[in-house]
């Protein structure tokens, strides 16, 4: 059940990432076609710069769900066996703590920003801050089931 | 403020060297310095969106798109045969086609990775069949795959860029000599070695064979010329060179060359978003952390002790060359360009040396550490294309990193050749 449910989280992270990839494309090129035709959109930059956020996050997302993220591990690596999992177990257990930390001051931002509007779009500047929300939590839970995990194994 | 940042630092890198994710160690960092300085935690979330909130970076992803695309289209076949024709009946003629291969791939990909993932599995597999030793085979194209990153477009600078508050197309056009006199210096090292080893020639098949070469191949090598010609003409700025770079790819993979089907296009997309989310969330943290080490004064209080220290440019250059080759060997590129830029960029500034010169000098070392024990991650990618181990590899490399540490050198010592290029084209 919830490696079903895991799985169908993974699918639905990784289609919106690609509409991202997508509509950031879409979205530059536009802005170099409407200029080249005289008649600039003015939105293009700001939508690429929210659209750049979003997909840094959802990218963050699917490296973290696959434990792809840049670590040193030639120092762990080299540890005896019982040593080594009780330095994972608190590099998870720091992984959840930096992601619970992102994304419950993320929510207090999303609010803070609710009334603020963007300078060429009519939406509110909290659609910045809100994907945070997502990408800490994420990294908070994967952490804690790496925790779970680790110690478990013993 | 500036001895809690100096703390915080120490515990940081400890974390780092444990094994703690690098963005999670770096988030870490800025979230201590901001409780333990009595400052609001939100800073840290509202400084990681800000520093992603940014045009330029909007390259990043668009150019890692576009190395997914060129690879999956298969694009580097056509440019191996085509450099083969040109330079092929050299002795030690597959060599010297894979160096000036990975020169031309280096014009549309800003990647090593990418390079030695790309051309470097057609060249090794051409190297390997014409009877070359499969380690010189695999190291001649992971040398060949640093020029990736040097020659534009380049991941590395757009990062560079944006941290540094830096000029990227002068950047850009910085790389331009020194990536050619990478190739030119592999060239003349596969010169020296090639009649000791016995390296064979490929027999030449006449300039109608090279026209043939040429024609199959014309429409990807247009894609440097539109890439840097619109960009340095002023058609477009990098970002949207960079989309209008994709969008000619795609036009390459699905019209001229049918390489490319719509069922390629969601793996191409999610490899895009986790490669640009692996490098993104760096940026993101290196962001809050920049700004807590600004807040600390820690690069304004570094940067004139290092210049009183050392009290030469040019020393300070060596110096840094001597650290940043260091670091490169044992922490990844992108990571440690953010993590050093912040306290080196502003002593270079202070020495009076040009920004962009020592992002060129910086980028170089750094690229150099990836094929370069313990880490190498591009001696980890040629090894497995050319069945080897990875200490063989490690051995094989050795000399071949002689030629590109003399242009480093050269780069270091003598600033025309990185800003002569830009001077003239963008002016001072």
């Amino acid at each position: 059940m919830l490696r079903a449910l895991a799985g169908g989280f993974d699918r639905a992270v990784a289609l919106v990432a690609c509409g991202l990839v997508v509509a950031l494309l879409v979205c530059v090129a536009l802005g170099v076609v409407t200029r080249a035709l005289r008649d600039p959109f003015i939105w293009t930059d700001e939508l690429s710069r929210f659209l750049m956020v979003w997909l840094a996050v959802f990218g963050w997302v699917l490296a973290t769900r696959k434990r792809i993220h840049v670590r040193i591990r030639f120092l762990q690596d080299r540890l005896p066996d019982p040593a080594h999992r009780y330095v994972e177990i608190g590099i998870q257990a720091a992984m959840t703590l930096f992601g619970a930390l992102v994304a419950a001051y993320a929510v207090g931002l999303v609010g803070k920003n609710h009334d603020l509007e963007a300078t060429s779009l009519p939406i509110s500047m909290s659609w910045l801050y809100a994907p945070l929300v997502l990408g800490g939590a994420v990294t908070a839970l994967q952490g804690a089931i790496e925790v779970i995990g680790a110690v478990r194994r013993r | 403020m500036t001895s809690l940042m100096i703390e915080i630092v120490g515990v940081w890198l400890v974390a780092i060297l444990i094994g703690l994710p690098l963005f999670a160690s770096m988030g870490l960092a800025a979230f201590a310095f901001v409780a333990f300085g009595g400052l609001s935690a939100s800073i840290v979330p509202q400084k990681m969106a800000q520093a992603m909130n940014s045009f330029p970076l909007v390259a990043a992803p668009l150019f890692i798109l576009m190395g997914n695309l060129l690879g999956a289209a298969k694009l580097t076949d056509r440019i191996v045969r085509f450099a083969t024709s040109l330079v092929g009946s050299l002795r030690g003629g597959y060599a010297h086609a894979s160096i000036l291969s990975s020169m031309i791939f280096a014009g549309m990909v800003g990647s090593a990775v990418a390079d030695a993932a790309g051309t470097g599995a057609v060249e090794v597999r051409a190297m390997k069949k014409a009877g070359y030793r499969p380690e010189t085979a695999a190291a001649i194209s992971a040398a060949a795959a640093t020029i990736g990153p040097i020659i534009p477009p380049s991941l590395p600078m757009v990062i560079y860029g944006v941290s540094a508050d830096v000029s990227i197309g002068r950047l850009f056009l910085a790389g331009v000599v020194p990536g050619v006199l990478m190739g030119v210096s592999l060239m003349v090292m596969v010169a020296i070695i090639a009649p000791r080893q016995g390296l064979p020639r490929h027999t030449f098949g006449g300039l109608c064979d090279v026209w043939l070469a040429f024609k199959e191949s014309v429409w990807a090598l247009m894609a440097p010329v539109i890439l840097l010609g619109g960009m340095f003409s002023g058609l477009f700025t990098p970002t949207e060179a960079a989309a209008v770079a994709d969008l000619y790819a795609l036009f390459l993979g699905f019209v001229v060359y049918r390489t490319l089907s719509v069922k390629d296009l969601p793996d191409i997309l999610v490899n895009t978003a986790e490669t640009t989310g692996i490098v993104a969330v760096l940026v993101m943290v290196a962001g809050a952390l920049g700004w807590c080490m600004s807040i600390s004064r820690i690069p304004q209080t570094l940067a004139p002790v290092i210049v009183s220290a050392i009290h030469q440019p040019l020393v300070f250059l060596l110096a840094a060359n001597v650290v940043l080759l260091a670091v490169g060997c044992f922490m990844e590129a992108l990571a440690a360009m953010l993590i050093l830029i912040p306290i080196l960029v502003p002593a270079a500034i202070g020495f009076g040396i040009d920004p962009v010169q020592f992002g060129l000098i910086m980028i170089f070392n750094l690229i150099l550490g990836t094929i370069h024990p313990p880490i190498g991650v591009v001696l980890f990618v040629v090894a497995r294309i050319a069945e080897i181990t990875f200490e063989q590899i490690s051995r094989a490399i050795l000399p071949w990193l002689v030629p590109l540490l003399i242009v480093l050198v050269a780069i270091t010592v003598w600033p025309p050749l990185t800003l002569g290029l830009a001077g003239v084209l963008m002016g001072k």
